[in-house]
């Protein structure tokens, strides 16, 4: 599809107003990770404290993503963004006006955030059930790209708590997220046709299928990986190299930077030459990279090196997923959309539980790479047996309209 | 349930002489014919001098049982384009001098198909309601009011009126000379058939009153009432027994049908591909057996009742066709082929490496003949590859697994081209339906492979938009092949199918003649604005990169 008529095929305003959603909402999602210091400073929370307070925003996430994707099929998408917005304002205001002070606000503050993570199962359906068949996937890809919203949150957030204190940040974190309400009231509306809501036993049946619990868990590591690494990177530079909360946030901001540019690029490569040759690429890439971060554990540029490897990897195979299951998962997309995304978030949660964790129990976060490789190689030989079972004949005859 | 039309006709002469028209219709029921629909035709001759009644009663007649003759894998336009054809030729031979309209109506599935040639006329009548579907072939000048410029026999060539119109049960499809015509106007004053009124009867009585408003002409009127049509594509292709259950729980010893299972030999991701004994028969068959939990999903059912349907109607030796059962035999969702020692060109690839010239060459003039064998049937396979082809221990092989077949009777543009991706022509990635140009192409890259054991633009993924650069020379990989021989190959995997193989016929030539094929073109020229762009795009990312790392020091240095 050429640009032009994708422009007047859908409804910019709409696409705009979705992306922009997603991206503050990511924004706002991965918050607690680059305050982590900060917040972790003032409450002395000990590493698996810390790991857990970044990742249950993901775990509130993946639940929050599944809920308001039924939500979207039945009261509409735009009314469950502006709920979800809302929510999140009204979690962040309390956070903010409340002082709040002890681990357990912080929390519960997480769980707010999580909603803004399920941003991404409103603003993909939002923006692409304006466009026809053919350039929902590039409608997805747009209203989805809102991962650079995570590199905001790392340049920023540090500096602005190390000057007006990590409880201010909520506060002002509020002005881009009004802003965005707003703008998404008035630009963003729900699409003429709706397609009928997705039953749980449709969910059931996906499940049946194999591709959907392998694209689940390949989905779970890279969108796991990539935003479990956003939400931990600033604690790891500062943890293990003693480097300040600010300075930190630079250089998780740079490594997340990578991830996002990558995202399209993904895309493009899966298109070209195949999305399961491109993932079996990517996760070995990133399971060395990975690897190797723990082995030169004590060398920055080498950790940063392989990071921002390991970040293209990552956010490449984003786009490479992404890439497939619209296409892939043609008829279900909505369903799919709804179990990836979630799966992403559990994996996002995990790693960054894991890295914690790691570190209390062992006093290294090597552990927790590890077992991370671990999964991408289990990835890896998992697209061995998706190549294999794919190799067959493709479509059916009566996706034309018979004659008869 | 097959369909259900009620037909009815009457004609009543000029007072000046024999009646010169002719209407016919032919009802089916049931059986080898009911695929081919319900057939309606009416001729008026002109010029009695000269034989016109004589002509109009052969055209109509030969229409009919041509109809019937032609093959069931061709769309309804292209059998009606040849009849009429036909017609006009055989009228022009052997009726010299004499001409007559022709309106014929085919009631096939859910559409009314029909053929019109000068000035009789077709209507559509529904809940009372008739609308004309023809336009009458005659000069406009009121002074030319009845001179006929389209008819049979007329001229060389026919450019007859060739459509369809959907149709619902209910409707009443009515055929009539202009002898009854001039005198009714059906739009305005509709037919109406009275209660318990035989259409014969209300035929009769719609001439009389033709005759009786003036009408000095032969005035014949043919109805038909549809009053069942197929309601489903499993209708259709099922006939009587649409709604077999799916076999539950193949495995091996499993008996039905007096059918017994003996070893599966293979399956995709619907079907599996059973080795069995036929106790009834006493011989060795293949049954394909859907699996029951694809069964349920919508049209995975039609999609398999019509591979059957498809299989039974090709019959060449290269091809393995369907074998029909005793009528009642069989009682489950499944269907039958005969059993040939041998394997999957697949199989043997992979166990013995790859095929030597000979064997090659002999593939491709087993296949190609079977193929233009399919394609004058109006039918393209779209899935060659060495999967689908079996190879018997003395080397003869046949085409198999008609699962995505295209048949041009049932074809409607829309949708992706089902096929294996790593097969499939470059022009179908950009959107271009089948063709012979793409069966030639997935037969050229089932040889490459074959000598080769690779593909020869590597392994393509579905859900991608490759780029085709030139492949390397089959000779590359195995240097047994003869010159003659890649160049043939390479021929019929050119990525621009202007540059391929214009037909079937072609490749056979060369492959029977072991001729080289001449002044092949130059590799195409590698785009350069690609290229370009690529590569900017790789050294802009190493540059983010690099920025990244140099903030970070310098944050760090801080």
């Amino acid at each position: 599809m050429q640009i032009k008529e994708f422009m007047k095929a859908g409804h910019p305003p709409t696409l705009f107003a979705s992306f922009l959603y997603f991206d503050i909402s990511f924004m706002i999602w991965v918050l607690l990770g680059p305050l982590g210091v900060a917040i972790a400073k003032d409450l002395h929370l000990s590493p698996s404290q810390k790991g857990f307070m970044v990742a249950l925003p993901y775990l509130s996430g993946a639940f929050a993503r599944f809920f308001m994707g039924m939500a979207v099929d039945r009261i509409g998408a735009k009314v469950t963004g502006a709920i979800g917005q809302i929510l999140v304002i009204g979690g962040l205001s309390w956070a903010w006006l409340s002082h709040i002070q002890t681990l357990s606000e912080v929390q519960i503050l997480g769980l707010f955030l999580g909603i803004a993570g399920a941003s991404f199962a409103v603003s993909l359906p939002l923006a692409s059930r304006w466009y026809p068949p053919e350039a929902q996937g590039l409608a997805m890809g747009i209203a989805g790209a809102g991962n650079s919203g995570t590199v905001f949150s790392a340049l920023f957030a540090p500096l602005l708590a190390k000057h007006f204190g990590w409880n201010a940040v909520f506060g002002m974190a509020l002005i881009p997220a009004v802003v965005t309400l707003v703008l998404y009231l008035i630009l963003a509306k729900d699409a003429p046709h709706q397609p009928p809501p997705k039953t749980l036993k449709q969910y059931g049946e996906m499940l049946g299928d194999r591709d959907t619990w392998w694209f689940m868990a390949f989905y779970s590591v890279t969108f796991g990986g990539f935003s479990g690494l956003a939400a931990s990177l600033v604690i790891y530079f500062n943890a293990q190299f003693g480097i300040d909360a600010v300075h930190a946030g630079y250089l998780a901001a740079g490594c997340v930077l990578a991830g996002s540019v990558a995202r399209p690029v993904g895309g493009r490569v899966a298109d070209r030459f195949g999305g399961i040759r491109t993932l079996q690429i990517l996760y070995g890439v990133v399971a060395v990279s990975l690897a190797l971060v723990t082995i030169f554990y004590s060398n920055l540029i080498l950790t940063l090196v392989f990071f921002v490897t390991g970040m293209l990897g990552l956010g490449m195979g984003n786009g490479s997923v992404f890439q497939i299951i619209p296409q892939r998962f043609r008829k279900e997309i909505g369903i799919m959309t709804g179990l990836v995304g979630m799966a992403g978030g559990i994996g996002g949660f995990y790693l960054a539980t894991s890295l914690g964790m790691s570190k209390q129990l062992t006093g290294s976060y090597q552990a927790g790479f590890l077992v991370f490789v671990a999964l991408a190689v289990f990835a890896l030989l998992g697209l061995v047996g998706v190549k294999r079972r794919w190799r067959s004949t493709w479509g059916s005859p009566l996706n034309t309209t018979a004659r008869i | 349930m097959p369909i259900s039309v009620l037909v009815g006709q009457a004609s009543l002469p000029s007072p000046h002489g024999p009646n010169q028209d002719y209407a016919g219709a032919v009802t089916p029921d049931g059986g080898e014919f009911s695929t081919k629909g319900v057939v309606l035709a009416i001729a008026d001759g002109v010029g009695k001098v000269r034989g016109g009644g004589v002509l109009a009663e052969a055209t109509v007649r030969t229409f009919l049982t041509g109809w019937y003759a032609s093959p069931e894998t061709w769309s309804a336009s292209r059998c009606l384009g040849v009849l009429g054809k036909e017609a006009n030729d055989a009228a022009r031979r052997d009726h010299p001098g004499a001409a007559c309209t022709l309106t014929a109506a085919v009631v096939l599935g859910r559409f009314l198909h029909v053929l019109h040639l000068g000035d009789s006329r077709a209507w559509l009548v529904r809940q009372g309601q008739a609308r004309q579907l023809t336009t009458d072939h005659v000069w406009d000048a009121p002074e030319m009011r009845s001179v006929l410029h389209r008819a049979v026999g007329l001229d060389e060539e026919i450019s007859p009126q060739i459509f369809r119109e959907e149709i619902r049960e209910g409707d009443l499809v009515v055929l009539a000379t202009d002898g009854f015509h001039k005198a009714i106007d059906l739009v305005s004053e509709p037919l109406v058939i009275e209660e318990g009124e035989s259409l014969d009867a209300a035929a009769h009585r719609a001439v009389r009153m033709a005759k009786t408003r003036g009408s000095d002409d032969d005035a014949t009127i043919l109805l038909a009432r549809i009053d069942r049509l197929p309601t489903s594509e499993a209708g259709f292709f099922g006939g009587s027994e649409p709604e077999l259950p799916a076999v539950e729980g193949a495995r091996e010893g499993l008996e039905f049908d007096g059918f017994r299972l003996q070893k599966k030999l293979g399956g995709g991701r619907r079907t599996s591909v059973w080795l069995a004994d036929d106790h009834e028969e006493e011989r060795r068959v293949v049954i394909k057996i859907p699996d029951p939990q694809s069964v349920l999903e919508p049209g995975v059912r039609e999609e398999f009742l019509r591979e059957e349907w498809v299989g039974k109607r090709i019959q060449h030796p290269a091809v393995v066709p369907v074998i029909g059962l005793r009528g009642g035999r069989r009682t489950r969702l499944y269907y039958v082929m005969p059993w040939t020692s041998g394997t999957s060109l697949r199989r043997i690839l992979t166990r013995e490496g790859f095929l030597d010239a000979y064997a090659v060459t002999q593939l491709g003039l087993e296949l190609a003949p079977a193929l233009r064998a399919m394609h004058r049937l109006g039918v393209l396979h779209r899935d060659i590859k060495p999967d689908n082809i079996l190879r018997d221990d003395l080397g003869r092989n046949r085409l198999t697994d008609l699962g995505v077949a295209q048949v041009e009777a049932f074809f409607d543009e829309r949708g992706s081209e089902p096929g294996t991706p790593s097969y499939m022509a470059p022009e179908m990635f950009l959107g271009s339906p089948a063709s012979e140009a793409t069966e030639i192409f997935a037969l050229g890259v089932t040889l490459y492979e074959s000598l080769t054991r690779r593909l020869p633009y590597g392994e393509i993924e579905p859900f991608t938009r490759p780029k085709f650069s030139l492949a390397p020379p089959a000779s590359r990989f195995n240097p047994q092949i003869p010159p003659w021989l890649d160049s043939v190959v390479m021929c019929a995997i050119e990525p621009d199918p202007k540059n391929r193989f214009k037909a079937l016929s072609e490749l056979e030539f060369h492959l029977e003649r072991r001729e080289r094929v001449s002044d092949q073109n130059s590799p195409p020229p590698v785009d350069p604005e690609r290229r370009l762009r690529f590569w900017i795009g790789l050294a802009l990312l190493g540059l983010l990169l690099s920025f990244a790392e140099a903030v970070a020091l310098v944050a760090v240095k801080k």
